[in-house]
């Protein structure tokens, strides 16, 4: 058959190339997969995307930060192996990433002397995997004592058609989450509807325009597609 | 295997050329040479458009009827003496009454040579092969398909009218020569006759066979560095890949043939 | 086109003849049409000698003229004739600029055709042609000038044989006779002047050419007053 069956024009990405679309646009804007409040994002700025705290009574707001590591895509049929809870259908792809979620759990100024567990004397401040990033030391407005946590997170979608800056885009769209290694099973159901509400939110920024999946090569209005073949997204259509 | 493939069936190549094709603009040239046996300073333009597309594994674009629409303008440097006969205004005697025979000497004319400026037009039809380049120049990657070998021009049939429009171009021009009246008629035959459609056809084709000869019809044309998002705030930077890789072939996927570019890119 | 011809301006189709009536030395000069009158040297002469002109015995010498350079030059300098005789001056150079011929005697000019002179113009162009004198003594005449029958052997032959007859017109006291002529394409008209007060042969639109122009004039110094120039 050829390439372009009943259409004028036939674009097909493999899973390697789009993975390196998606890592491009989220390496260039880390911004997309990177939300916190000001205490750990003082500014919106091409790293970080400031919200605002969680309001709760008598907490003055709870600082948080999550950070989605770069997702990697896996096109219909499976390569990447999947938690047991999740199949990949034809027309699906699979994601995975890392989340990591903060907040800032600040305590009661004290003497260091009084801690056994703070020979330095410090505060407390210093988030303890990433001593030296600046948001995590005890500067005012900046995280006191930033608490973090890493999940692994898989989840299955599909592609969506829908336009970036008025020209066609491929978008993605998730059917289903699973976080691996978390229990209980309750809590874990929690944590998956909330950062499958994160994802899914994310996702809907990263969009990949057409033209980009043809690298500028000719040019494609599309009658087919973005659909997801095997390893591949491809679309057909015409000039 | 490629990681982007792109490819177009025939009907879009034909689109696609059509759209390259235009984009490339009028051509020119000008300078001097001999139009049979008058030399002639001209400048002659083209304009090419498109014909019909035909693809032919593993890397020729076939492009037949491809119409060049051409226009010249040219001075001939015309010495009529080559053309007319030599002729005097013979001595005449007057006898004036009760004085006498008063003779003027005879004249002789001498035809001046002239220059006659020429605007004519037409277009000539070639079917050109055209072969698949890929490079990376200058952080750009092209791939151009090029006109291989040098075309056989097809004259229309308006040649025959544009020979016979010069010599009564010629004709017209050289009015304004003394005693040149009875010798115009004659003059445009002779000068039509001098040049002849192979004269035309032979001083014509070496001048615009270049508009097509060589010319390179740009297929890709896109930076290493290939920008899929520009930048639209400080903190949304230009999102770029880097492409590795560029392939260019002409394909047989039955039952169609197709112009296919292929593509590796890296983040 | 058409074909401008004067008297005052000898070119390739022209010729001036002069007739020297009485014996003695004449000067002349040659020099550009409209300033050869303001020659200060006449270098070149005609010398008649003999007593006075026989009827109808009058020979013809022809001066060729060339150009050289700025300046015009006859093939002698010196010509020497009978009284009676006609000199006639031509320029075969198509290429020279428009010359006079201009002697120191008044009678003796291209510029102005006075008693026994004359003027030929071989008409290279057709079409009619009026004349006049450029000089303002009336004299005017009309010369049509035919086209040729070229599409045949037998009109070609009947062309030539046409050419090489002569067509007279008699200029005497501003009056033209016949004053209008027709002719065939390069066939020669020569212009008598019996007498005559100093008249050129002159096409009207070479006449027409030389009017001033109404709103361009020579610089006037302004007057005071009411009759001052704004």
């Amino acid at each position: 058959m050829s390439l372009t069956d009943t259409s004028e024009v036939f674009v097909s990405v493999e899973e390697t190339a789009l993975n390196d679309l998606v890592t491009a646009l989220c390496t260039a804007r880390p911004h997309l997969l990177s939300y916190g409040s000001p205490a750990f994002v003082p500014v919106s700025d091409v790293g970080d995307t400031q919200m605002p705290p969680i309001l709760f009574p008598g907490t003055g707001g709870i600082q948080w930060h999550v950070r989605f590591s770069v997702p990697h895509l896996d096109l219909f049929d499976e390569d990447a192996l999947l938690p047991p809870q999740l199949t990949l259908g034809p027309g699906q792809f699979s994601v995975s990433t890392k989340v990591q979620i903060c907040v800032d759990c600040p305590k009661d100024r004290h003497d260091p002397k009084d801690d056994p567990h703070d020979p330095h004397g410090d505060h407390g401040g210093d988030h303890p995997n990433e001593p030296d990033d600046p948001r995590w030391d005890d500067k005012p407005g900046k995280a006191q004592n930033p608490v973090c946590t890493a999940i692994e997170l898989y989840a299955v979608g599909h592609l969506v058609g829908t336009t970036l800056d008025g020209q066609p885009a491929l978008g993605f769209a998730v059917d289903a989450v699973e976080l691996v290694d978390v229990s209980p099973d309750d809590l874990e159901s929690v944590l998956e509807c909330l950062i499958g509400q994160m994802l899914r939110a994310v996702l809907t920024t990263i969009r990949i325009p057409v033209s980009a999946l043809r690298v500028g090569a000719f040019t494609l209005t599309p009658t087919v597609g973005p659909l997801i073949d095997i390893d591949r997204v491809l679309a057909r259509g015409n000039l | 295997m490629s990681e982007i493939i792109a490819a177009i069936d025939e009907g879009a190549a034909n689109d696609f050329l059509d759209t390259v094709v235009a984009g490339l603009g009028p051509q020119s040239t000008s300078g001097s040479s001999s139009l049979g046996p008058f030399a002639v300073s001209y400048s002659v333009s083209g304009t090419l458009s498109n014909g019909s597309v035909d693809l032919i594994p593993p890397d020729t674009i076939r492009i037949a009827d491809l119409r060049l629409d051409w226009s010249a303008s040219a001075t001939l440097s015309l010495d009529l003496g080559d053309f007319l006969p030599e002729i005097h205004i013979p001595q005449v005697c007057i006898d004036i009454p009760c004085v006498g025979t008063v003779c003027t000497p005879r004249i002789d004319i001498t035809w001046p040579t002239v220059s006659v400026p020429v605007s004519f037009g037409d277009f000539v039809r070639a079917t050109v092969d055209l072969g698949l380049s890929v490079a990376l120049v200058g952080g750009m990657w092209k791939v151009e398909g090029i006109v291989q070998g040098v075309p056989s021009l097809a004259f229309g049939p308006g040649t025959a009218a544009i020979v016979a429009g010069i010599g009564l171009a010629v004709a017209a021009a050289v009015a304004w020569v003394p005693l040149i009246g009875p010798f115009l008629a004659g003059l445009a035959i002779a000068v039509t006759a001098a040049i002849g459609i192979a004269g035309l056809t032979g001083w014509l084709g070496p001048i615009i066979t270049p508009f097509i000869s060589g010319t390179r019809f740009p297929i890709y044309d896109q930076p290493e560095w290939f920008e899929v998002l520009p930048a639209t705030s400080a903190i949304d930077p230009a999102v770029s890949v880097h492409i590795d890789a560029i392939g260019a072939e002409v394909q047989h996927n039955a039952p169609e043939d197709e112009l296919v570019l292929s593509a590796d890119i890296s983040a | 086109m058409s074909d401008h011809f004067d008297s005052r301006a000898l070119r390739q189709t022209d010729c001036y003849g002069q007739r020297f009536m009485k014996p003695g030395t004449y000067a002349y000069a040659i020099g550009h049409a409209g300033t050869a009158a303001m020659a200060q040297d006449h270098p070149y002469v005609v010398v008649v000698e003999g007593d006075s002109p026989k009827r109808g015995e009058m020979a013809q010498t022809l001066v060729t003229v060339r150009a050289e350079g700025k300046a015009f030059v006859p093939d002698v300098e010196k010509v020497t004739v009978n009284a009676g005789d006609m000199v006639m001056w031509h320029c075969p150079d198509p290429h020279a600029r428009p010359f006079a011929v201009s002697g120191e005697k008044d009678f003796f000019s291209s510029d102005r055709l006075v008693n026994e002179s004359g003027y030929s113009h071989a008409f290279t162009c057709t079409g009619t042609y009026e004349w006049a004198d450029a000089h303002g003594s009336g004299a005017t005449g009309v010369v049509r000038v035919s086209a040729p029958d070229s599409s045949s052997d037998e009109g070609i032959r009947a062309w030539q044989s046409q050419q090489r007859q002569g067509v007279l017109v008699m200029v005497k006291d501003g009056q033209a006779e016949p004053p209008e002529v027709d002719v065939v394409l390069g066939q020669t008209v020569f212009f008598a002047v019996v007498a005559g007060p100093g008249i050129s042969v002159t096409d009207t639109a070479v006449i027409e050419a030389e009017r001033p122009v109404p709103g361009i004039a020579f610089y006037r110094k302004p007057t005071r007053g009411k009759d001052a120039v704004a």
